[in-house]
């Protein structure tokens, strides 16, 4: 099919012994710990013999709960990933003066900053936003349930298995050198006509299509199942950033779906959208890539923006300051989202009229930010604060956030634009927003949300040290990377002339290890938790006198989150309910309607993994048995219509008798 | 639901006793949001369309395929045109009996809307061939890659669609017109008039701006 | 605050208005858009009124009106629908289409303007 390789197997397509790069130490090593690894993970579960308590209770689940554990669980495993590519990059950047060629190959070198970029994106941050919406979103709102469980769980297997099409690229193949955006034409067939960028693109594929997915089972959600009384206005600003996350989500992703289905279609049937012949015009793919990319951007920080909206409600024990600001803030940052996107290409050569309006729409933004973070600011003024350590992400979110909002607005000029272009002070600017504010939030949402999944606390010591590792590391990482964008060192660089700079990439080598302290103190934290959890059990489930609905039920929360739906009267319900002395029901439980757990998400994930293999590799007749097979796998389950059961009555009795037990206990 | 027992709100004001929620109650809701973003999709399109709609790369152009003759030829298109609207009126007629349980009658109406689907693919893959006799293919330039990926696109929809009608047939006549399947019904319609109104952008946008003079 | 639940779960029951309307509504819908689509045909077919530009804006305005007449009769949309949403989700979505599409067409009139002419990109209709 495609035009450059004439000799292709019947079988086997273009995938070769050669495809695999025995001939790299650090891929083999790492090929090794992942096997020694993978050996461990499959011991423990068959010495547990928890095969059939995984399949039934996680891998089929529908349960939002699990589902959005197991999303952030895939995050944390491709967090590791990114960060060991960023440290390669940083040792890598800090060696290579003086003549010296670093230890990484060019290739190689490409392979894992685009991986970086791809990963920390799709793998790490989405997953991590969309596990936590998934996970407190149907709580706060005070549902059993999500809209579509289904899609919930197919939404996550599909990301999944986009990951691992990642993973693979590392043992079979590479990956694409093309960056995370992937812009032709370096991204097309005539530059890069390995299988790479083929990787890069249906790992892409699929984890935006089971965004969207996602994105619709989670609108539907907020938009029919919030409890009797919870009007718009009082939903809390989590479940507000949710809303407009999803509908961001849902009217952007479509347009990558576009761009990374165009470029396929060019490397894969000859096409010419993003040629440079034939009438192609590469500035094409990179105008869609861009109309997703920006609102893919507040899609990653609004539920962050959101996550410190609670924390500091919660944490400074006060009703957040300025709700309905913050919520017109929010949705006009979603509708500014969408008219700034050029300001990713201003260097193009559209000229002053576009550049103008574009920067001029950039550089609105900072109005509603700057408002949420008086908000945030009001909420704490005369709050009695309590610094635990979601509190502390929170703090230090604000002074690392405002630095990176203030280099975004500089960096929203397009004059400024052409000197700063595809430099290192851009390269700084959005990791200091993006670990300033997703990076902090979540880890924060992680600690605040704990009991509520597992019902006990995590370890507050290690979590500080977190905290203080991860703050300080950020400024001693990125302050030099500053430096060295305004002395104009362009990004993606590999060795460098200058030896003047060489200071500069030590100083951020030394940040990143700082950080990975951070990093490791947050398994410690996790570790130590686990084995200290008899101390740190959550009975109340309430550990921080929260003020929405999860907190109102029992840590860890029950199948059913509910036992009865809860009625709202005001915003931060719960805090609403315990100042009226609610309480708690402790008779006439009723059986609760709920969705059955269905296989049909994993195996269809699975067949599209098959697929997605075999097309990037022109395993032809791979591909199309697999799409059948997909094809059958789906309609077949339309035809599955008993999809729910009761949990019945004595359960649920059960369950709850058992909090009002412990409840008591606690006097 | 099951129990009757406690059916009255308990005590205070807190707490509702029934089951909130029946089930398929963001069906359609949610349908409606996937066929939104389907919408995005085919906005993306248009919009690599206006971008290289113009980029005939010296190949063929809507109004001269190189021999001097148009490449699109409105006749065809008129009758596709035609097809697609009275589809969706049958469609739609399929839905009134739905309403009325009339269900031999909704199927004979979503079987005429299944044929006419049939038969606007075939006027398509006419219009595919015909164009390919004159060296048109999706390969030649970027005007007429943009132009087959939304021809394709909509017609993977139709075929979509026809594959939904066979799937529906068979489960109203498995297990009659329950909840369920009324359900589908309301989005399969939903779905087909989508695509009458895709095609008309199509139409207009595509073909008829393509042969203004 | 009112002491009393707003409880208004079971508001949605049926399948909703959204794709019920009438045999009457849809022969109208059929006729209108037989009309429209025919307007639009022998436009083309005819050629221009007036300059290239006004005819194209005739033809939008018909597509518009064409589209309306469907969401209309056939679909039957109504701002009540699903609690409303069906409408809101749509005037998002139709923002959007406006501004990605207005959006990407200013960009590329000024790239194609202001950048050196490519192979391939000979002519430039404007639409």
């Amino acid at each position: 099919m495609s035009p450059d390789t004439p000799h292709l197997d019947p079988i086997f397509g273009r995938l070769t012994l050669d495809a695999i790069p025995f001939q790299e130490p650090i891929l083999l090593g790492t090929f090794a710990v992942v096997v020694l690894l993978g050996i461990v993970v499959v011991g423990v579960v068959a010495y547990f013999n928890a095969w059939g308590y995984l399949w039934r209770e996680w891998i089929t689940s529908v349960d939002h709960k699990k589902i959005g554990i197991m999303y952030i669980i895939l995050a944390i495993v491709m967090l590791v990933r990114g960060l060991a590519d960023a440290v390669m990059m940083r040792l890598q950047q800090a060696m290579a003066f003086n003549g010296a060629d670093g230890y990484l190959p060019a290739h190689h070198y490409d392979q894992i900053f685009t991986a970086h970029g791809t990963i920390m994106i799709f793998f790490v941050a989405t997953p991590l936003i969309v596990g936590v919406m998934n996970f407190v979103v149907p709580l706060q709102i005070g549902a059993r349930d999500v809209a579509f469980p289904f899609l919930n769980n197919i939404g996550f297997w599909l990301t999944t298995m986009a990951a691992m099409l990642v993973n693979l690229s590392l043992f079979v193949g590479e990956f694409s050198q093309a960056g995370w955006v992937g812009e032709p034409p370096l991204s097309g067939l005539a530059d890069l006509p390995g299988v790479g960028v083929d990787y890069y693109l249906w790992a892409l594929q699929i984890s935006g299509v089971a965004t969207i997915i996602g994105g619709i089972n989670l609108l539907a959600t907020i938009m029919r199942m919030r409890a009797p009384g919870m009007t718009f206005m009082r939903m809390s600003i989590f479940t507000w950033s949710s809303l407009c996350v999803n509908a961001l989500i849902v009217l952007s992703f479509p347009f990558l779906t576009i761009a990374v289905s165009l470029l396929t279609l060019d490397r894969l049937i000859g096409t010419h959208f993003f040629t440079l012949d034939a009438g192609g015009n590469p500035m094409a793919y990179v105008n869609l890539v861009w109309v997703w990319g920006h609102p893919e951007v507040y899609i990653l920080v609004l539920p962050a923006l959101g996550l410190y909206s609670e924390f500091v409600a919660t944490f400074c024990s006060k009703r957040l300051f300025g709700y309905n600001s913050m919520v017109v803030a929010l949705v006009s940052i979603c509708v500014i989202g969408f008219i700034v996107w050029v300001h990713h290409f201003f260097t193009m050569g559209s000229g002053a009229s576009v550049n103008a309006f574009f920067g001029i729409a950039t550089a609105c933004v900072a109005i509603p930010t700057g408002v949420k973070v008086y908000n945030w600011l009001f909420t704490m003024y005369r709050g009695r604060i309590r610094f635990e350590v979601p509190m502390m992400w929170t703090i230090s979110f604000m002074f690392v956030f405002l630095l990176g909002g203030l280099t975004g607005v500089l960096n929203s000029i397009p004059a400024a634009d052409y000197v700063l272009h595809n430099g290192m002070m851009v390269v700084a600017h959005f990791h200091n927003v993006a670990i300033g504010a997703i990076t902090f939030a979540m880890l924060a949402a992680i600690d605040y949300w704990f009991p509520k999944a597992f019902g006990f606390r995590l370890e507050p010591f290690w979590g500080k040290v977190a905290v203080w590792s991860w703050t300080i590391g950020f400024f001693v990482a990125w302050m030099p990377i500053y430096v060295a964008g305004f002395v104009g060192v362009t990004r993606r660089t590999r060795v460098f002339d200058d030896p003047s700079l060489q200071p500069l990439y030590i100083i951020a080598a030394i940040g990143t290890a700082i950080i990975l302290v951070g990093v490791v103190a947050f398994l410690i934290q996790i570790y130590v938790s686990i084995v200290n959890r008899k101390a740190l059990r959550d009975v109340t489930g309430d550990p921080w006198g929260g003020r929405t609905l999860e907190w109102s039920i029992a840590s860890p929360a029950p199948d059913y989150n509910f036992a009865f739906t809860p009625v709202v009267h005001d915003v931060d319900a719960w805090a609403d309910m315990k100042a009226r002395g609610y309480k708690r029901p402790t008779e006439g439980f009723k059986a609760i309607h709920m969705p059955k757990n269905t296989a049909t998400g994993i195996i269809a994930s699975i067949l599209v993994f098959i697929f997605a293999f075999a097309v990037i590799w022109y395993m032809w007749w791979v591909a199309a048995i697999s799409f059948l097979l997909l094809l059958g796998v789906l309609i077949g389950h339309t035809f599955i219509y008993d999809r729910s059961f009761h949990i019945p009555e004595d359960v649920v009795t059960r369950t709850e008798n058992e909090r009002t037990r412990l409840l008591a206990q606690q006097g | 639901m099951a129990s009757t027992a406690h059916t009255e709100v308990k005590g205070d004001n807190f707490h509702v006793t029934e089951e909130p929620h029946h089930e398929g109650h963001s069906t359609v809701i949610g349908f409606w949001i996937f066929l939104m973003q389907d919408m995005l999709l085919f906005c993306g399109l248009f919009a690599i369309f206006a971008w290289l709609g113009g980029h005939y790369a010296n190949g063929p152009a809507p109004l001269d395929d190189g021999t001097g003759q148009p490449l699109f030829h409105l006749t065809p298109v008129a009758i596709n045109t035609v097809i697609m609207m009275v589809s969706a009126f049958t469609c739609s007629m399929g839905m009134v009996n739905i309403r009325k349980e009339n269900v031999g009658a909704a199927l004979r109406f979503f079987g005429i809307t299944a044929l006419l689907g049939l038969g606007f693919l075939f006027m398509q893959y006419r219009e595919a061939v015909n164009m390919a006799a004159v060296g048109a293919t999706i390969q030649t330039s970027a005007f007429l890659a943009s132009f087959f990926v939304i021809i394709f696109t909509h017609c993977l929809h139709v075929i979509a669609g026809l594959v939904w009608f066979v799937v529906l047939a068979v489960q109203i006549n498995l297990h009659g017109l329950d909840d369920a399947n009324e359900r589908r019904a309301v989005c399969f319609s939903m779905f087909w008039n989508f695509l009458d109104i895709t095609w008309v952008i199509v139409f207009v946008f595509v073909y008829l701006m393509g042969v203004l003079k | 605050m009112s002491n009393h639940p707003e409880v208004h779960v079971h508001e949605h029951a049926d399948a909703g208005g959204l794709g019920y309307g009438t045999q009457q509504s849809y022969l109208t819908g059929l006729g209108l858009a037989a009309a429209l689509s025919a307007a639009a045909l022998g436009l083309a077919a005819v050629g221009s009124i007036g300059t290239i530009q006004t005819t194209a804006l005739i033809l939008t305005a018909i597509a518009i009106a064409r589209v309306y007449i469907h969401a209309v009769f056939f679909l039957r949309i109504r701002s009540t629908d699903e609690g409303g949403w069906t409408a809101i989700t749509t005037i998002f979505t139709l923002i959007t289409v406006v501004i990605a599409m207005v959006g990407s067409i200013w960009i590329m009139l000024h790239q194609e303007i202001n950048m050196m002419p490519m192979p391939g990109t000979d002519a430039f209709r404007g639409m």
